[in-house]
């Protein structure tokens, strides 16, 4: 072979290799962006999609111009259809779940203010836990929403990916939804042992507070809450004038009863008061909402065994529960709501005594809670056991 | 036209990294050529004078960029003063073209440079493919070559050996070198995040970066070759399989060669090299390593670097004179590998030095290294020896969690590495029919994989270009292990 025949054949060949496997990338399509081609059977799975969602659903926002999204970490993701009827006003608004799995709070802060400052968003639903929310430094995420083109097709983790994507054809299932609902575990059994590896976690990060008995409710005095990150965020709902709705993530009734232990409930009251509090002194009326959904009733406190209708795990809530959520946030008798409480400093003091009262009503009628809890808790305390832990 | 071209190039590369530091590149190669011209054309009674001002400026400029923030806070930290420190950012390149010319101004001084072309001068200061990473040119090698009008004439071989070579070396970058550098950072954050390490673990991390680094600056190294080449112009061998040498002289003739040059000829040598007696010698070695350990970092672990090579260096000179005074045999076949093996301990133990953020840091990882923090078995390895490892464990072996080296394909990466550096011939020795780099030791050629322009080196040459190409543009996964 000559020289110039070598250098013609590399030049060509490598091109060539190059454009073929550009061009496999963009019929796979692995991480979903394009969502052109999708053949039953080759690549209408997409089970690369969750490892870089964090990349792609900020870049479909912005194709796709929804009018109300779902923020917040993976419970967001799990539990909200964004397609729910009392979400999208009856499919008059197009909805999509932007939130992410585990995203920390400035991700979901800084995702707010990218979300609101790129699209003309009507309705932002965001889930938060009740703590500090204070500013987070966004400057970091200053890429969100952008993707270089050859990293979607020219790269080795495309090309692996489609690979992947095609194999996992026979016997994958999808891990969301077009819109952004994340599947998790959903369907899958061992619900219970999911249930006793949080437990074994949450009793060995918090070893001084867990005994698994039943013990009283507190709420100690006020002290405060670094907010200003959720001041910026009501500033910017005002100017651009988005209903926002702040919920609080709910926790299956076992969990609660953890926490109280080590005074989680203590903190979760105090910071949902002044979350009410700046909400009723900076935001519009009615252009801010939040709510929270402790409580002891048929579904947070759905009895566990190795499946469940409303439950993952201790934290992660199917959608079934999210509609009701739904239902009562956006619904139309809001007023009334069947499942969850609307946060107003006003009646803040009163929910948690009825909060404790319900608590005292349902365990007079379910005296084998505590021993179910405990049931629970020894299914990972074995060490021979198989949890992941 | 082709040099101006070139140089039009170089610095419009060096300005694409940011435009305001060409001015400082042009002035400091206007300030050296200025210098150089006075001195070679013997304008000055005395240019013994300017030579001096004329380093001492390039010192002081390097100096002032690299090294003003370490002088203040470690005089700070001794005189208890509170200076302030500045941002600065380094300018790229800064310490190659700066030895560059202090070694053009000190040949100028004693006759040696015969050109004094500013375009050509210019083009051998700005040379694209050499100014990030070296090598460090020399302008006897370059100067001739950019003079040579056909040097700049298209060549389908220069094509064919230059984008080879070079997508050799992206290979190495971008497949080798970043593919095992993810397992390094983890070990050397450990101690700063308080967590202690196993002595697998940090064999690991150490032996890791031993590769990464080889991988890496093996794969800049060719890139400059095959770069260049590109454009007719031949660069001398930088790299020559380093992990090879037998001891740590042999070691510093094959690592980052042109700066090995440099430091003899223009450090080592004007301090008085071996002329003035054994010791004077030593002494004049350990002053070059730590110097030449400064050079490549302002900080202490990159002079404890430089003094640690000192030593080897030092002890290997020693070692040498007791060989030739009592052993006159040449060593055996398992002496040679022993020897490989010693020497490249002793390389990956200075390197865990050179890649810690700190003194400390660098200690706590030799400490587990040196077993001393219990020499824990990874607890897979249990089950898999079966009776063997319940044997070792009543015997008083631990096993337990060593998370960042079993858990992952670490040891792959290792043993894989190790076979190529150690067995393989090097980029070099494969292209030997076509003459790839300058100065290539005498008898270089590959007895095995020697590359030629055939079909089953142009598949190769083919999956290396597409596969380093793919692995540039690397889509970063987030992968959740819990919410």
């Amino acid at each position: 072979m000559t020289d110039k025949q070598f250098v013609t054949r590399f030049i060509s060949a490598s091109l060539l290799l190059l454009a073929l496997a550009g061009l496999f990338n963009r019929i796979v399509d692995p991480f979903w962006y394009y969502r052109d081609i999708e053949i039953k059977g080759f690549n209408a799975i997409k089970s690369a999609y969750g490892n870089y969602e964090r990349i792609i659903k900020p870049v479909l926002f912005l194709r796709e111009q929804p009018e109300a999204i779902i923020l917040g970490s993976s419970y967001a993701e799990i539990g909200f259809d964004p397609n729910n009827k009392f979400f999208t006003d009856d499919g008059r608004l197009k909805g999509m779940n932007l939130a992410l799995a585990a995203a920390e709070y400035d991700t979901v802060q800084c995702n707010f203010e990218f979300a609101v400052t790129h699209a003309s968003v009507k309705r932002i639903l965001i889930g938060f836990h009740p703590n500090a929310m204070p500013e987070a430094n966004c400057e970091k995420f200053a890429k969100l929403g952008q993707i270089n083109i050859a990293e979607l097709l020219l790269s080795i983790s495309s090309l692996r990916d489609s690979i992947r994507t095609i194999k996992r054809q026979k016997n994958g299932k999808p891990s969301h939804t077009r819109d952004g609902l994340f599947f998790f575990m959903r369907d899958q059994p061992g619900v219970n042992i999911r249930f006793g590896e949080d437990f074994e976690r949450f009793k060995k990060q918090n070893p001084h507070c867990v005994k698994a008995s039943d013990s009283p409710f507190t709420h100690s005095a006020e002290n405060s809450f670094d907010l200003r990150g959720l001041r910026r965020m009501i500033k910017l709902t005002r100017a651009h004038n988005i209903e926002l709705v702040i919920f609080f993530y709910p926790r299956h009734a076992y969990g609660l009863e953890l926490d109280n232990q080590c005074g989680g409930q203590d903190t979760y009251w105090r910071a949902m008061k002044q979350v009410a509090s700046l909400i009723e002194a900076e935001a519009k009326p009615d252009q801010v909402r939040a709510w929270q959904f402790y409580g002891y009733n048929e579904l947070t406190a759905e009895p566990i065994g190795s499946t469940a209708k409303y439950w993952q795990d201790s934290r992660h809530f199917n959608f079934e529960m999210g509609n009701r959520m739904l239902e009562d946030m956006f619904g139309e008798n809001t007023n009334q709501p069947k499942f969850g409480r609307p946060i107003t400093s006003h009646s803040i003091e009163a929910d948690f005594r009825d909060f404790i009262r319900g608590r005292s009503e349902y365990l007079q009628h379910h005296p084998e809670f505590h021993a179910n809890i405990q049931k629970l808790q020894q299914i990972c305390s074995d060490p021979a056991s198989h949890c992941k832990l | 036209m082709a040099a101006l071209w070139l140089t039009a190039a170089s610095l419009f590369f060096y300005g694409w990294w940011d435009v305001r530091f060409v001015g400082l590149l042009f002035g400091s190669i206007v300030f050296n050529y200025g210098a150089g011209y006075i001195i070679g054309h013997k304008f000055l009674s005395r240019p013994k004078l300017l030579l001096a001002f004329a380093i001492v400026t390039n010192l002081i400029l390097l100096g002032y960029f690299k090294y003003s923030n370490f002088f203040i806070e470690n005089l700070n930290h001794l005189a208890g003063t509170a200076l302030m420190t500045s941002e600065f950012i380094l300018p790229l390149g800064i310490s190659f073209f700066t030895f560059t010319q202090i070694a053009f101004l000190v040949d100028t001084y004693q006759g040696k440079v015969k050109e004094y072309n500013f375009l050509h001068y210019t083009l051998f200061v700005t040379y694209f493919p050499h100014l990030i990473a070296g090598p460090v040119l020399h302008h006897k090698e370059m100067m001739p070559q950019f003079a040579k009008p056909s040097s700049y004439r298209f060549s389908y071989q220069n094509v064919l050996v230059g984008l080879t070579i070079f997508f050799i070396g992206l290979f190495k970058k971008v497949v080798a070198a970043d593919g095992i550098a993810k397992y390094v950072g983890p070990v050397f954050a450990a101690h700063n995040a308080g967590l202690e390490l196993t002595f697998w673990d940090a064999w690991g991390g150490a032996l890791c970066y031993t590769l990464q680094l080889y991988f890496d600056f093996s794969g800049y190294s060719d890139m400059a070759i095959g770069l260049s080449r590109l454009f007719g112009i031949t660069l001398p061998l930088n790299f020559h399989s380093p992990y090879k040498s037998a001891n740590i002289i042999e070691f510093w003739r094959r690592w980052h060669m042109s700066l090995s040059h440099f430091l003899r000829d223009y450090l080592y040598i004007p301090l008085g090299g071996n002329r003035k007696g054994n010791v004077r010698r030593h002494l004049n070695l350990l002053i070059t390593m730590l110097l030449g350990g400064l050079w490549h970092g302002a900080g202490w672990t990159y002079v404890l670097w430089g003094g640690l090579h000192g030593c080897y260096l030092v002890i290997n000179h020693g070692w040498q004179q007791l060989h030739k005074r009592y052993w006159h045999k040449p060593p055996s076949k398992a002496v040679h590998a022993l020897s490989v093996l010693t020497t490249f301990l002793a390389v990956v133990v200075a390197w865990v030095v050179f890649r810690a953020d700190n003194l400390n840091t660098a200690a706590a990882i030799l400490k587990a290294m040196a077993g001393m923090n219990s020499l824990v078995l990874p607890d897979v390895w249990l089950t898999k020896f079966g009776a063997f490892g319940q044997w070792l464990s009543q015997q008083g072996v631990h096993f337990g969690n060593t998370k960042a080296l079993v858990k992952s394909s670490a040891i792959q990466w290792i043993i894989v590495s190790l076979l190529v550096v150690w067995i393989a011939p090097n980029t070099q020795q494969m292209m030997a029919n076509f003459k790839p780099a300058l100065n290539l030791p005498e008898d270089n050629s590959a007895t095995r994989l020697l590359w030629q322009p055939s079909y089953p080196w142009l598949v190769a040459s083919i999956v290396c270009a597409v596969a380093s190409i793919l692995f540039i543009s690397e889509i970063s996964e987030f992968i959740y292990f819990q919410f």
